[in-house]
Protein backbone atom coordinates (compact mmCIF):
# COMPACT_ATOMS: atom_id res chain seq x y z
CA UNK A 1 0.00 0.00 0.00
CA UNK A 2 2.79 2.64 1.14
CA UNK A 3 4.18 1.82 -2.80
CA UNK A 4 0.93 2.10 -4.78
CA UNK A 5 0.11 5.55 -3.20
CA UNK A 6 2.67 8.34 -2.77
CA UNK A 7 3.33 12.14 -3.19
CA UNK A 8 6.96 12.90 -3.80
CA UNK A 9 8.53 16.56 -4.32
CA UNK A 10 10.88 17.66 -7.03
CA UNK A 11 11.79 21.33 -6.58
CA UNK A 12 8.14 23.02 -7.22
CA UNK A 13 6.50 19.87 -8.91
CA UNK A 14 4.70 16.89 -6.97
CA UNK A 15 4.96 13.63 -8.21
CA UNK A 16 1.79 12.03 -7.31
CA UNK A 17 1.62 8.01 -7.51
CA UNK A 18 -1.60 6.61 -7.17
CA UNK A 19 -1.07 2.58 -8.39
CA UNK A 20 -0.40 2.54 -11.80
CA UNK A 21 -1.37 5.98 -12.67
CA UNK A 22 1.47 8.88 -12.49
CA UNK A 23 0.87 12.69 -12.49
CA UNK A 24 2.40 15.54 -12.25
CA UNK A 25 1.36 18.31 -9.93
CA UNK A 26 1.87 22.27 -9.06
CA UNK A 27 1.26 23.31 -5.55
CA UNK A 28 -2.24 24.57 -6.23
CA UNK A 29 -2.90 21.22 -7.59
CA UNK A 30 -1.99 19.67 -4.67
CA UNK A 31 -3.98 22.28 -2.46
CA UNK A 32 -7.30 21.38 -4.35
CA UNK A 33 -6.55 17.94 -4.49
CA UNK A 34 -6.09 17.87 -0.93
CA UNK A 35 -9.34 19.69 -0.47
CA UNK A 36 -11.44 17.40 -2.39
CA UNK A 37 -9.79 14.26 -0.50
CA UNK A 38 -10.99 16.24 3.19
CA UNK A 39 -14.55 17.32 2.07
CA UNK A 40 -15.69 13.01 1.06
CA UNK A 41 -18.20 12.25 3.45
CA UNK A 42 -16.37 9.10 4.85
CA UNK A 43 -19.19 8.24 7.28
CA UNK A 44 -21.44 7.64 4.13
CA UNK A 45 -19.07 4.53 3.54
CA UNK A 46 -20.05 3.11 6.88
CA UNK A 47 -23.58 4.09 7.92
CA UNK A 48 -26.47 4.46 5.44
CA UNK A 49 -27.39 3.52 1.84
CA UNK A 50 -25.85 6.42 0.42
CA UNK A 51 -22.53 5.35 -0.80
CA UNK A 52 -22.70 1.63 0.38
CA UNK A 53 -19.90 0.28 -1.60
CA UNK A 54 -17.08 3.09 -0.14
CA UNK A 55 -16.63 3.90 -3.72
CA UNK A 56 -15.50 7.96 -4.43
CA UNK A 57 -14.55 9.67 -7.73
CA UNK A 58 -12.31 12.13 -7.84
CA UNK A 59 -11.05 14.93 -10.72
CA UNK A 60 -7.60 16.53 -10.57
CA UNK A 61 -5.52 18.97 -12.51
CA UNK A 62 -8.91 20.82 -14.42
CA UNK A 63 -10.40 17.72 -15.10
CA UNK A 64 -6.99 16.00 -16.95
CA UNK A 65 -7.09 12.85 -14.95
CA UNK A 66 -10.00 10.95 -12.99
CA UNK A 67 -9.28 8.93 -10.01
CA UNK A 68 -11.22 6.15 -8.32
CA UNK A 69 -10.86 5.70 -5.08
CA UNK A 70 -12.14 3.26 -2.11
CA UNK A 71 -12.43 3.90 1.47
CA UNK A 72 -8.82 2.66 2.69
CA UNK A 73 -7.57 4.68 -0.39
CA UNK A 74 -9.00 8.16 0.75
CA UNK A 75 -8.45 7.53 4.12
CA UNK A 76 -4.62 6.43 3.31
CA UNK A 77 -4.57 9.65 1.36
CA UNK A 78 -5.37 11.99 4.11
CA UNK A 79 -2.91 10.49 6.17
CA UNK A 80 -0.04 11.78 3.26
CA UNK A 81 -1.44 15.03 2.31
CA UNK A 82 -2.52 15.65 6.13
CA UNK A 83 1.74 14.90 6.92
CA UNK A 84 2.45 17.00 3.77
CA UNK A 85 0.45 20.02 5.01
CA UNK A 86 1.64 19.91 8.58
CA UNK A 87 1.63 23.12 10.26
CA UNK A 88 4.41 25.31 8.61
CA UNK A 89 5.80 28.30 10.69
CA UNK A 90 4.18 31.67 9.44
CA UNK A 91 5.86 33.47 12.42
CA UNK A 92 8.86 31.58 14.45
CA UNK A 93 8.54 30.72 18.02
CA UNK A 94 11.21 32.30 20.36
CA UNK A 95 12.56 30.72 22.70
CA UNK B 1 8.05 21.53 1.81
CA UNK B 2 8.20 23.84 4.80
CA UNK B 3 9.43 26.39 2.02
CA UNK B 4 7.33 25.72 -0.71
CA UNK B 5 4.22 26.03 1.58
CA UNK B 6 5.45 29.43 2.78
CA UNK B 7 6.22 30.61 -0.49
CA UNK B 8 2.63 29.38 -1.88
CA UNK B 9 1.09 30.42 1.55
CA UNK B 10 0.45 33.73 3.45
CA UNK B 11 -2.04 32.18 6.26
CA UNK B 12 -2.63 28.98 7.60
CA UNK B 13 -3.92 25.83 5.81
CA UNK B 14 -6.52 25.15 8.34
CA UNK B 15 -7.04 28.56 8.19
CA UNK B 16 -7.97 28.76 5.40
CA UNK B 17 -10.31 25.36 5.66
CA UNK B 18 -12.31 27.13 8.64
CA UNK B 19 -12.86 30.16 6.39
CA UNK B 20 -13.87 28.21 3.40
CA UNK B 21 -16.83 26.64 5.32
CA UNK B 22 -16.99 30.10 6.94
CA UNK B 23 -18.08 31.00 3.50
CA UNK B 24 -20.61 28.73 3.45
CA UNK B 25 -22.17 29.92 6.81
CA UNK B 26 -22.14 33.74 5.79
CA UNK B 27 -23.83 32.36 1.97
CA UNK B 28 -26.81 30.81 4.19
CA UNK B 29 -26.88 33.87 6.05
CA UNK B 30 -27.56 35.97 3.07
CA UNK B 31 -30.01 33.39 1.82
CA UNK B 32 -31.61 33.05 5.14
CA UNK B 33 -32.18 36.73 5.19
CA UNK B 34 -33.75 36.80 1.74
CA UNK B 35 -36.33 34.09 2.98
CA UNK B 36 -37.00 36.80 6.01
CA UNK B 37 -37.13 39.71 3.81
CA UNK B 38 -39.69 37.64 1.52
CA UNK B 39 -42.14 36.87 4.45
CA UNK B 40 -42.35 40.24 6.17
CA UNK B 41 -43.10 41.82 2.21
CA UNK B 42 -45.77 39.41 1.81
CA UNK B 43 -46.96 39.85 5.77
CA UNK B 44 -46.95 43.75 5.35
CA UNK B 45 -43.45 44.47 7.05
CA UNK B 46 -42.50 46.78 4.22
CA UNK B 47 -39.79 48.53 6.53
CA UNK B 48 -38.44 44.89 8.15
CA UNK B 49 -38.28 43.41 4.88
CA UNK B 50 -35.84 46.09 3.79
CA UNK B 51 -33.98 46.10 6.73
CA UNK B 52 -33.36 42.31 5.89
CA UNK B 53 -32.57 42.33 1.98
CA UNK B 54 -30.20 45.27 3.66
CA UNK B 55 -29.00 42.44 5.77
CA UNK B 56 -28.61 39.51 3.04
CA UNK B 57 -26.73 42.03 1.01
CA UNK B 58 -24.32 42.64 4.03
CA UNK B 59 -23.86 39.00 4.76
CA UNK B 60 -22.32 38.41 1.40
CA UNK B 61 -20.49 40.71 1.33
CA UNK B 62 -18.80 39.36 4.57
CA UNK B 63 -18.36 36.87 2.78
CA UNK B 64 -16.94 37.95 -0.32
CA UNK B 65 -14.40 39.42 2.07
CA UNK B 66 -13.23 36.25 3.21
CA UNK B 67 -13.72 35.28 -0.20
CA UNK B 68 -10.91 37.67 -1.48
CA UNK B 69 -8.61 37.10 1.71
CA UNK B 70 -8.30 33.70 1.34
CA UNK B 71 -7.11 34.19 -3.21
CA UNK B 72 -5.05 37.22 -1.78
CA UNK B 73 -2.86 34.57 0.81
CA UNK B 74 -2.35 32.04 -1.82
CA UNK B 75 -5.03 29.78 -0.76
CA UNK B 76 -8.26 28.27 -2.74
CA UNK B 77 -11.39 29.57 -1.97
CA UNK B 78 -14.69 27.47 -2.92
CA UNK B 79 -18.02 28.73 -3.79
CA UNK B 80 -20.96 27.88 -1.60
CA UNK B 81 -23.95 25.46 -2.12
CA UNK B 82 -26.56 27.24 -0.29
CA UNK B 83 -29.68 24.50 0.71
CA UNK B 84 -31.96 24.37 3.34
CA UNK B 85 -33.39 27.63 3.66
CA UNK B 86 -36.36 28.01 5.81
CA UNK B 87 -39.67 30.01 4.43
CA UNK B 88 -42.09 29.69 7.79
CA UNK B 89 -42.17 31.78 10.23
CA UNK B 90 -44.54 32.50 13.01
CA UNK B 91 -44.79 35.84 13.54
CA UNK B 92 -42.67 38.75 12.73
CA UNK B 93 -41.31 38.09 16.53
CA UNK B 94 -39.85 34.66 15.51
CA UNK B 95 -38.05 36.00 12.73
CA UNK B 96 -36.32 38.46 14.72
CA UNK B 97 -35.77 35.65 17.35
CA UNK B 98 -33.96 33.40 14.50
CA UNK B 99 -31.95 36.64 12.60
CA UNK B 100 -30.63 36.89 16.72
CA UNK B 101 -29.81 33.26 16.73
CA UNK B 102 -28.25 32.93 13.80
CA UNK B 103 -25.96 36.09 14.31
CA UNK B 104 -24.90 34.73 17.71
CA UNK B 105 -23.86 31.17 15.82
CA UNK B 106 -22.10 33.40 13.15
CA UNK B 107 -20.13 34.81 16.23
CA UNK B 108 -19.30 31.38 17.78
CA UNK B 109 -17.94 30.61 14.71
CA UNK B 110 -16.04 33.45 14.02
CA UNK B 111 -14.52 33.41 18.06
CA UNK B 112 -13.53 29.77 17.23
CA UNK B 113 -11.44 30.46 13.91
CA UNK B 114 -9.71 32.94 15.73
CA UNK B 115 -9.08 31.05 18.40
CA UNK B 116 -7.21 28.91 15.83
CA UNK B 117 -5.49 31.40 14.43
CA UNK B 118 -3.71 32.04 17.81
CA UNK B 119 -2.66 28.40 18.35
CA UNK B 120 -1.59 28.11 14.65
CA UNK B 121 0.12 31.48 15.05
CA UNK B 122 -1.21 32.77 11.89
CA UNK B 123 -1.17 36.66 13.17
CA UNK B 124 -2.38 37.51 9.45
CA UNK B 125 -5.74 35.71 9.54
CA UNK B 126 -5.96 36.88 13.61
CA UNK B 127 -5.77 40.62 12.48
CA UNK B 128 -8.00 40.30 9.60
CA UNK B 129 -10.83 38.32 11.54
CA UNK B 130 -10.59 41.19 14.22
CA UNK B 131 -12.82 43.69 11.63
CA UNK B 132 -15.38 40.26 11.98
CA UNK B 133 -15.65 40.47 15.99
CA UNK B 134 -16.64 43.46 15.88
CA UNK B 135 -19.55 43.52 13.08
CA UNK B 136 -20.87 40.81 14.77
CA UNK B 137 -20.98 42.49 18.18
CA UNK B 138 -22.90 45.60 15.91
CA UNK B 139 -25.04 42.62 14.22
CA UNK B 140 -25.94 40.95 17.31
CA UNK B 141 -26.76 44.00 19.29
CA UNK B 142 -29.25 44.97 16.23
CA UNK B 143 -31.14 41.93 16.36
CA UNK B 144 -31.44 42.12 20.22
CA UNK B 145 -33.03 45.29 20.15
CA UNK B 146 -35.04 44.71 17.46
CA UNK B 147 -36.28 41.91 19.35
CA UNK B 148 -36.98 43.46 22.35
CA UNK B 149 -38.73 46.14 20.62
CA UNK B 150 -41.25 43.50 19.34
CA UNK B 151 -41.16 41.57 22.42
CA UNK B 152 -42.06 44.67 24.87
CA UNK B 153 -44.58 46.39 22.36
CA UNK B 154 -45.82 43.95 19.85
CA UNK B 155 -48.66 42.40 21.27
CA UNK B 156 -51.57 43.74 19.59
CA UNK B 157 -52.19 44.03 15.52
CA UNK B 158 -52.17 47.91 15.24
CA UNK B 159 -48.53 47.85 17.50
CA UNK B 160 -47.04 45.35 15.20
CA UNK B 161 -47.44 47.39 12.07
CA UNK B 162 -46.57 50.66 13.79
CA UNK B 163 -43.60 48.89 15.31
CA UNK B 164 -42.37 48.33 11.55
CA UNK B 165 -41.45 51.72 11.19
CA UNK B 166 -38.90 52.32 13.87
CA UNK B 167 -37.12 49.08 12.07
CA UNK B 168 -35.69 51.98 9.80
CA UNK B 169 -34.08 53.55 11.87
CA UNK B 170 -32.21 50.05 13.18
Amino acid sequence: MIELIKIERLEKIFHFTYYNKKIEMSFCELLSLRNKVNVIDITSHFYGDSNRFGIEIVTLCNLKHILIMNTKDILFLRIILEKLFAPQELVPTLY
Amino acid sequence: MDTILRESLSINVKTIDLLNEQIKKEAHASATYLAMASWCDQNGFTHCAKLFFDQSNEEREHMMKIFNFILNNGGIAYSPQIQNINHEYSSITDIFQTALQQEIEISKSIHNIFLNCRKENDIPSEIFLNWFIKEQQEEEQKMRRAMQIYQLHGNDVENIYALDKRMAGL
